[in-house]
């Protein structure tokens, strides 16, 4: 099912949506992009899901190991870490994904000032990026007014916001 | 020709001092002196940044009211290929060098800081070429000056004369968490005193009049970073008496504050510290394993890593590897990132997926086994470090020699040894000497201790600093170096694999470094030696025999009996040691009473000359657990024997379904006790609701209330888990053990037809075994 | 740092997850012949981690195919002793 379809241009879009959906989206995404060229994922939460991306790209009939060659990856582990590969060059041209911007910045090993700085240091870089391809920045639902959501919303061209969903009730046989 | 005096001793204690630059007590090589002696210390740091940063910075610099020393300077940044030009900024002493790095972090956070937060043990040892307990001979001037300071002996030394420290114990009679000590005891001098605390003054004034007779040159507590400090200051206080806790005069004991923070999905929590100057103190239940390698550990801990012995006790291996590697940079004048880290290249998503795996770990052949050889590669991922060149540096650089990792496209250049090599290749080198003497040692020599505990220390610097590679905030860390030892060590263990079978061995079991190995004849250590040189020749990594296994049974799942475990096993060597792993005895949430009961029945096992002989003990367990039990019901089991230890997963309100630990927490709320998600809480099970009883509540139950049957299950299921490598079926010995059903025959006596499910009756007159295949098949169908 | 692909262990028990509703709809005896397909297929999780394929449940099918070939073998031999056994 295909939920939204991102649209392709050059422009910094925020997603915030819970796992599932993170997933799901984030993973059409880079399927959806790989069929034309190189993709970079960048990732800030270690979750990446390769797997179930295989069976993505599995399902639009791409040559498998093709597609994968097309689809970099870099994790960050730590906030300045982040910063650092959003510093370091990007294919000119080449659409990034960068998954759970955020959970690196929860790190009370810095301090919130440095962190603050270092966000700033990574927003300038992707919204440079997002002038020649697409951009996309998934992040947890969380409170509106956290500082640093509030940064990356003010950076983004446009944001999707999903809340989590209540469980939904079971239906009975009766 | 200097003139001074010359002194000669171990080192002891360093801190800074914002005056005398660092202070050094050394304990005299007569053993009854101490001298304290101080060296002047400027410290250095560097920045770098573009022409105009530096620029600004430096007149920033000339603007603090600071005596500072600034200066151009180039120097090597590990990971980059040409020397920069940085700004060296010199401070009068390290406690000044603190303070303008602080301030500095703050007004100029963009720019890169190397060598800025690096402790003054770790400088000092740098600079002077010496270590904490070293022996060493000092020059110094009528103040106390240094002049000269010489190291006579060396950290890879194996025979060190120990430095005869004065030990003070200290340690209340009972653990402050569970409930009010009443005495404080005490071993000084060969002497045992015994303190209550209800005279306070008393106990100050005795304590006082100790320390000032013997000036003690470490004081070991029990419970001293968690509460007798504490409650000594309180005591200290209240009286207006004071205890010379430290040597140092002037200076009040460093006291640091618990802390916890949250970092990357989890909370850490730091305990309270207190350190002394002049004189040591260590904490013991707030050392890292000192359990494992006691007070000789944390000396070796100490002069290898070079962190004072206070620290060393006090820190984890990690922090340990982490100070050796600053000290062989600052050593080799490359500078140390304060926050600058590596990151990864991008890979491709297929390159990931090859990469991004640990060691193997295989799926055991299940069941008996007799004669197994255990081989193990001797710390593999450090001997792999080292022997390939596998360092943060080296790791994806094209040199005038490359090696290529297997599986992943990496080379690593042979051009230069790397940093990390470079720092674990004494410490190797010392692991293999040890070893082997330790091999070959009467566990009588008066040796043998201190080896085992250094080795110890040893073995958990090497397991620790393969993780630290690929550790977030490792200052020399690299994950695709990590990824490299990983590859390596996969493809040693293959090669192993193919070594043994290409000579003939079976292999039954494969875990990331070690494998287990059986051939037909293949009894004794001579036969398996030519194994360990063929798989030394085709991987360049060297094994050692841990053993030769008399019978191992490698264990399956408990929910499904198809599935092999990976690290559930218990095994008896020819030397008539054990080694079990993963089983009920090895768990912390086991009770003592079935700990006891799989202890014994390991015992009756262990007579049995061999593993065919072991259906044979059957009769001997089933006597046990028959006895055991009986005890069980009779009540006569200790409550503390039946106490059951289980992790709290999460705070008590996000329970939906309350775990039998979360309800034993919830009956400890209620006395307002309050505990945390990941602390054990111990408990009894009872009858009724709400099955459990807390055991740090003010009473405890009646025997009468222990659920005696949940016991007997959980005694079942451990005992299960030692006789199915046996042969018997779970039904089998729930008839024995509940049904009181008599031994009757061996797994195998009775005939296929006549299955173990029968039930097994009392044979008092030893007809049973007399009847053929056609009597059993007409014996009673139920059980007695 | 690391530990981002998910373990081959986790892997295995989410492929096996995945054929929950297919299970469900088998008959009871059914159900126990796939189970044992799926522990075939456990015995060789080092191999088929090691082989860190895009698609792993390629390599958890052949590892089934593996173990049944293990029994056919297993099976024409113990044929072959039988026949024997009776023409003595």
């Amino acid at each position: 099912m295909e939920l939204i379809t991102l649209p392709h241009t050059s422009s910094l879009q925020l997603l915030i949506a819970p796992y599932e959906l993170q997933r799901e989206i984030s993973l059409q995404f880079i399927a959806e992009l790989a069929q034309l060229g190189p993709v970079q994922v960048l990732d800030g939460g270690n979750r990446f899901d390769l797997l179930t991306l295989n069976r993505e790209l599995r399902r639009r009939d791409l040559p498998l190991y093709a597609a994968l060659e097309r689809v970099r990856v870099a994790r960050a582990f730590t906030c300045y870490q982040m910063a650092t590969l959003l510093e370091g060059p990007a294919g000119s041209g080449t659409p990034t994904l960068v998954l759970n911007l955020l959970a690196t910045f929860q790190d009370e090993n810095a301090s919130q000032a440095e962190r603050l700085r270092l966000l700033g240091i990574c927003l300038f870089q992707l919204r440079k990026r997002a002038q020649r391809a697409a951009v996309l920045v998934v992040v947890h639902p969380q409170p509106a007014e956290e500082p640093f959501l509030v940064r990356v919303r003010e950076a983004a061209d446009r944001a999707w916001v999903f809340e989590p969903q209540p469980p939904a009730s079971q239906l009975t046989l009766l | 020709m200097p003139s001074g005096n010359e002194i000669q001793g171990w080192l002891l204690d360093l801190y800074a001092d914002p005056d005398q630059g660092v202070i050094v007590w050394i304990l005299d090589q007569s053993g009854t002196k101490r001298h304290r002696l101080h060296q002047p210390f400027p410290t250095s740091f560097f920045v770098h940044g573009s022409s105009a940063e530096l620029r600004a910075l430096w007149r920033h610099l000339e603007s603090l009211s600071m005596p500072l020393q600034l200066s151009r300077a180039e120097r090597q940044d590990l990971f980059v290929d040409h020397p920069l030009a940085v700004l060296r900024v010199t401070a009068p002493s390290p406690p000044a060098q603190e303070r303008v790095f602080n301030h500095l972090k703050r007004t100029f956070p963009g720019l890169t800081y190397y060598d800025a937060d690096i402790s003054i043990d770790i400088r000092f040892a740098a600079q002077n070429g010496i270590f904490p307990l070293a022996r060493c001979r000092a020059l110094a001037d009528d103040q106390g000056r240094i002049q000269d300071l010489e190291t006579l002996d060396s950290p890879w030394s194996i025979d060190n004369p120990p430095a005869p420290l004065l030990v003070m114990s200290l340690a209340p009679d009972a653990n402050p968490s569970h409930r009010e000590p009443t005495r404080l005891n005490v071993h000084l001098g060969g002497k045992d005193y015994s303190f209550p605390f209800s005279d306070e003054r008393g106990l100050l004034v005795k304590l006082r009049a100790l320390l000032l007779r013997y000036d003690p040159d470490l004081l070991l507590t029990v419970w001293g970073d968690n509460w007798l400090i504490d409650r000594l200051f309180q005591l200290m206080d209240k009286h207006h008496i004071h205890l010379p806790l430290n040597r140092e005069r002037g200076r009040e004991v460093e006291r640091r504050e618990e802390r916890f923070y949250h970092s990357y999905g989890g909370v850490i929590y730091r305990g309270p510290q207190a350190r002394l100057f002049g004189r040591l103190h260590i904490s013991t239940e707030n050392t890292v394993m000192y359990h494992d390698y006691g007070l000789e550990g944390v000396f070796e801990m100490s002069r290898v890593t070079s962190l004072r012995v206070q620290t060393a006790a006090r820190v984890s291996p990690g922090t340990g590897i982490s100070s050796m590697q600053i000290l062989t940079a600052l050593r080799q004048e490359v500078l140390v990132p304060w926050h600058k880290q590596q990151v990864e290249w991008s890979k491709s998503a297929y390159n990931l997926l090859q990469s991004d795996r640990g060691g193997m770990v295989f799926q055991p052949t299940v069941g008996l086994h007799a004669n197994v050889a255990e081989i193990d590669f001797i710390s593999m991922y450090p001997s792999i470090m080292e022997h390939f060149n596998i360092s943060p540096e080296t790791i994806g650089k094209q040199g005038a020699n490359s090696t290529f990792v297997p599986e992943l496209e990496l080379t690593i250049s042979q051009d230069h040894s790397g940093l990390v090599p470079d720092t674990l290749r004494p410490l190797l080198e010392k692991r293999i000497h040890l070893k082997q003497a330790l091999a070959g040692m009467n566990p009588r020599d008066a040796r043998f201790r201190a080896y085992q505990a250094q080795s110890s220390a040893h073995k958990w610097l090497l397991v620790t600093c393969f993780g630290y590679l690929g550790y977030k905030n490792a200052r020399f860390g690299r994950i695709e170096a990590h990824e490299a030892v990983t590859a390596y060590g996969r493809e040693a263990l293959l090669r192993a694999k193919e070594a043994a079978e290409d000579l003939g061995f079976r292999v039954l079991h494969m875990y990331v470094d070690g494998l287990w190995v059986q051939k037909e004849g293949a009894e004794k250590i001579a036969d398996f030696q030519p194994l360990l040189e063929e798989i030394l020749d085709r991987t360049g990594l060297p094994t050692s025999l841990d053993g030769i296994y008399r019978w191992i049974a490698f264990l399956s799942s408990r929910p499904d009996p198809r599935v092999p475990v990976a690290n559930r096993y218990f095994g008896l060597f020819q030397n008539g040691t054990w080694k079990v792993r993963g089983i009920e005895l090895r768990r912390s949430d086991t009770s003592k009473w079935v700990k006891k009961v799989q202890r014994e029945i390991l015992e009756l096992l262990e007579q049995a000359p061999g593993a065919s002989q072991l259906p044979g003990r059957l009769p001997q367990v089933h006597a046990l657990l028959q006895d055991r039990l009986r005890s069980l019901r009779e009540h006569k089991v200790p409550l503390e024997e039946l106490l059951v230890s289980q992790k709290l997963s999460r705070a008590l309100e996000e329970y939906r379904v309350p775990s039998p630990a979360a309800k034993a927490a919830a009956q400890l709320a209620g006395i307002d006790k309050h505990l945390i998600a990941g602390q054990q809480v111990r408990f009894l099970y009872t009858r009724g609701q709400p099955g459990v009883f807390a055991w740090d509540l003010t009473e405890k139950p009646r025997p009468e209330a222990i659920d005696t049957d949940q016991y007997a299950e959980l005694l079942c299921r451990a005992v299960f888990t030692l006789l199915q490598p046996l042969g018997v079926k779970e039904q089998t010995l729930r008839w024995w053990m509940f049904s009181n059903a008599g031994y009757g025959a061996p797994p195998g006596f009775l005939p296929e037809r006549c299955s173990q499910e029968t039930p097994l009756l009392e044979d008092p007159a030893g007809s049973w075994a007399a009847l053929g295949p056609e009597g059993a098949a007409s014996a009673p169908a139920h059980p007695g | 740092m690391g530990r981002t692909v998910t373990s081959i262990t986790q892997t295995f028990l989410k492929e096996r997850a995945a054929f929950a509703r297919f299970r469900r709809a088998l008959r009871s005896s059914d159900q126990q012949v796939l189970d044992d397909l799926f522990a075939s297929a456990q015995k060789h999780l080092a191999a088929a981690g090691y082989a860190s394929h895009a698609l792993p449940f390629e390599t958890f099918l052949l590892s089934m195919l593996l173990e049944e070939h293990k029994e056919v073998a297993r099976l024409r031999r113990e044929v072959a002793e039988l026949r024997h056994a009776l023409r003595e």
